[in-house]
């Protein structure tokens, strides 16, 4: 079995944060599948993941990754091919198996769609 | 989750009552938001046929139960948007479809049009939505943006937050 590595980013952002991550993260796994980390249920692509609902996600590089995953929970030859979301206020939690190249690059991507001023900065009706 | 059963509780309930309230005379907001969707409808069936959005009122009032925030950002949208192919556009990202290129030229009291290309993530063909009105540029206000791997891209359709 492998552990995880919780890495903590502070945002504004609530639960659209979840979104931002997972989509920073389809774009780096183009074939990646989803499940709420509640319930389980699958969703085959981020846009229909209902996030105004949803506080944990789980991202899988693809089909046969959740497979896997599914059948035989994090052994090694699923290592780093799943990223977990969690949501709290003003948090979003990113577990990653390993810090590796590639998961910086997620993670970086994520900062970057966080940092978009859309998510943290109001606009007045008055 | 909300529980909304038509298009004024839709738009009262996301927060964008003034939709309906600032319109002039209020009473006429429906009618006209209605118009207006019927005009998207129109266009999706004409751009793309058969596998065109439903953007019925039942429809709208249906995604918004589901993904109340998806919703709020294209009513915000239909508020400062009077192109039927960028509110179609908006709706397409809402439902996945994926911005390949944006193409924007703007020269001062002379010149403003936009061309905006939309992948579809399920390999079917790219769309084409074109505006030469400057209030069409409020739509990149709710198109997120990142960095992946250094490069740029326009993802995501979000709601503004009201202060």
């Amino acid at each position: 079995m492998i552990g995880g590595i919780d890495i903590q980013l502070r945002t504004t952002a609530g639960n659209e944060s979840l979104e931002i991550a997972a989509r920073a993260i389809a774009q780096l796994w183009p074939d990646s599948v989803f499940a709420d980390g509640e319930t389980g249920e699958p969703y085959q692509y981020v846009w229909l993941i209902p996030f105004s609902e949803v506080e944990e996600v789980f991202i899988y590089r693809d089909s046969r990754s959740a497979e896997i995953w599914s059948e035989k929970g994090a052994v090694p030859e699923v290592l780093n091919s799943m990223i977990h979301l969690l949501v709290d206020p003003g948090l979003l939690t990113v577990v990653v198996d390993k810090r590796d190249h590639e998961m910086n690059a997620a993670l970086e991507a994520i900062k970057s769609g966080l940092a978009d001023d859309i998510h943290s900065v109001s606009v007045s009706m008055e | 989750m909300p529980n909304s059963h038509n298009l004024e509780e839709v738009i009262r309930d996301a927060g964008e009552g003034w939709l309906i309230d600032m319109f002039a005379p209020p009473e006429e907001a429906i009618p006209h938001i209605r118009q207006t969707l019927s005009e998207v409808h129109a266009q999706a069936r004409k751009m793309l046929g058969p596998s065109a959005p439903d953007l019925s009122e039942e429809s709208i009032v249906r995604h918004y139960n589901r993904y109340p925030l998806k919703v709020k950002g294209f009513l915000q949208v239909l508020g400062g948007t009077r192109t039927p192919d960028i509110l179609l556009m908006a709706w397409r990202i809402i439902q996945g479809m994926e911005v390949k290129s944006v193409l924007l030229n703007y020269q001062r009291q002379s010149r403003f049009d936009m061309q905006i290309t939309l992948q579809s993530p399920y390999g079917e063909g790219d769309e084409v939505y074109e505006s030469t009105s400057i209030n069409d540029f409020a739509v990149f206000r709710h198109i997120g943006t990142m960095e992946v791997s250094n490069l740029p891209v326009f993802d995501g359709f979000y709601a503004l937050r009201r202060g």
